[in-house]
């Protein structure tokens, strides 16, 4: 007979670790396996983690988490040929107190999981988890591994974007390509003291630039500060990508050797090239989030707010609301789906479904209506360039020229109409 | 979208030249950039002998390569280049570069890709991730 858990989480990422401190924290048997070495080697995200959400899972997390730096300043661009317009906001309230901070995912993840395993959680890693275990009526009851079996009154699917379990276990069909972005990412280290000069930080002090702009496809990219490395990225929706036949390899060459960006990464080295995919598709496209016995959280259940740029807090909060759940079935001794509901209900009051069914119609309204990225940044760029140009003409001329922009590329109709679109469905 | 609105002015179309119409290859910094293949050495990396990326049949890529035309999508996505169409018939698939991404899973236009993670905690492990 295999050995059997309360709890058996698939995959030590934030939505996993949380679900096994919540649940180890309240005494139930809790497994957690971690297909890499361990946990975070196979993790990869921008990225920024928010501090509230993390202090509900670990309180006090920032005594002892490995933080790279406080972010103090957070900055949009968008980005044109060979220029950027960028709005950015820089707050001490932020550095008073902590809104988000850089993090790697193989230090952050590491760390995080010694929490969970600090709570009573059993972890296990190298274990690749290869699919569920049924029983004669249908419901999940366990794990396959490639060590072997394992019990459970309650599955964790916390696999991350693939969402290979919950595929398996028949709850959802493969993702289509115009519901996922694929992002390309590589760290550059560069000693601590340049990093802050290159941009205006000092001591723990961090910055977050995203950037936004179209080629052919549509792109968005960041550039993220760690303690003595810099992170880059860009990624694409992968319909997109197939459509131009553009490779996200060149993409990310493209946007290094871009003239805004190019000196920020002057005289670092390239220490790791990495790439993910991330889950975009909104509240139309969340498969179903329980079954008997089953319960999916984080990217594997396409539970990011591309928009707003949060899928770690996402992760985290539906792994602890996937936690409770199991700790309410637990009680009442019922595993099937109707009691597994209970954790949809937590997800609907809080502001994962919330945030994700008032903004549910964004990506699918941008993907459709090309220019706000592929034609307005452009416009954008040449608006201000022709507001700070002095070149011996009247004032007057240069305005001509800025309305000409507007109203030859889009006309001021498409210029109301696109402006009154996107204000309804994103406010 | 904006290639069907009205003759812009000079100045705007030698910027719009001079930026993204241009093939990434033709950048000038073309001659610094380090191949994908370099970057993967960067990666700590330990093999699993059994291949977890297996193409079902190489006949559908055939015919994916007749409508599709080559790079085919999955060559077009692949950040790591593990499919490379050979001799004009067969879809070699280097399994040692993949980074576990999904991408080609995913956009494969005939679920052609038998696709899993390797075992035993072989496979990519990121440093910085």
């Amino acid at each position: 007979m295999p050995e059997k858990f309360d709890v058996v989480i698939v995959g030590a990422g934030p939505a996993g670790v949380s679900a096994a401190i919540t649940t180890s924290k309240a005494g139930l048997s809790t497994l957690v396996i971690e297909r890499g070495d361990f946990p975070g080697t196979k993790n990869m995200f921008g990225g920024i983690v928010f501090a509230k959400p993390t202090a509900q899972i670990v309180p006090d997390f920032w005594r002892t988490a490995p933080i790279e730096r406080r972010v103090i300043e957070y900055q949009y661009w968008l980005l044109s040929g060979e220029s950027h317009v960028s709005i950015s906001h820089r707050n001490q309230k932020f550095a008073k107190e902590l809104n988000s901070f850089t993090a790697l995912r193989a230090r952050f993840d590491r760390w995080f999981a010694q929490q969970a395993e600090a709570s009573g959680a059993t972890l296990i890693t190298k274990t690749t988890v290869t699919g569920v275990l049924k029983d004669s009526r249908g419901a999940v009851n366990g794990v396959t591994t490639d060590r072997g079996e394992v019990l459970a009154n309650v599955v964790i699917a916390c696999d991350g974007v693939n969402s290979l379990i919950a595929k398996g276990a028949g709850m959802h069909e493969e993702w289509k390509p115009q519901d996922i972005a694929l992002a390309v990412k590589e760290t550059y280290s560069l000693a601590k003291e340049k990093i802050d000069e290159r941009f205006n930080l000092r001591g723990d002090e961090g910055i977050a630039i995203m950037i936004y702009g179209g080629r052919e496809e549509e792109f968005a990219g960041f550039i993220y500060t760690n303690k003595d490395t810099i992170s880059l990225g860009i990624g694409a929706i992968m319909s997109d990508l197939a459509k131009y036949k553009t490779r996200p390899q060149d993409l990310l060459e493209w946007i290094k050797s871009h003239p805004s960006i190019k000196p920020l990464l002057e005289g670092s080295s390239l220490r790791e090239y990495s790439a993910h995919l991330i889950p975009e598709g909104g509240f139309n496209k969340i498969p179903p989030l329980y079954g008997d016995g089953i319960l999916v959280a984080g990217d594997a259940a396409m539970l990011v707010n591309a928009l707003n740029w949060e899928g770690t807090n996402f992760a985290m909060y539906s792994g602890k609301f996937a936690g409770q759940t199991a700790i309410e079935a637990k009680k009442n001794g019922r595993f099937d789906s109707s009691q597994l509901a209970l954790y949809k209900q937590y997800l609907e009051e809080s502001f994962v479904l919330k945030d994700l069914k008032k903004f549910k119609d964004v990506p699918h309204y941008i993907s459709t209506h090309r220019q706000y990225l592929t034609l307005y940044p452009e416009i954008i760029n040449t608006i201000m360039y022709k507001f700070f140009e002095v070149d011996g003409r009247p004032k007057e001329d240069h305005i001509r020229e800025m309305k000409k922009e507007i109203y030859n590329r889009r006309g001021r109709i498409g210029l109301l109409l696109d402006a009154y679109g996107l204000y309804r469905r994103a406010t | 979208m904006s290639d069907q609105t009205q003759p812009k002015g000079a100045q705007q179309q030698a910027l719009r030249s001079a930026s993204f119409q241009q093939s990434p290859d033709s950048q000038s910094e073309s001659s610094q950039k380090i191949s994908v293949e370099e970057k993967l050495y960067l990666a700590k990396y330990k093999l699993d002998e059994r291949p977890h990326l297996v193409i079902y049949d190489q006949s559908i890529c055939l015919k994916c390569e007749q409508i599709n035309g080559t790079p085919q999508p999955c060559m077009i996505l692949c950040p790591a280049d593990v499919y490379k169409w050979e001799d004009g018939k067969r879809n070699v698939v280097s399994y040692d570069n993949c980074v576990e991404c999904g991408a080609c899973r995913i956009i494969c236009p005939y679920a052609n890709i038998e696709w899993k993670y390797p075992r035993w905690g072989r496979g990519l492990s990121l440093r910085y991730g």
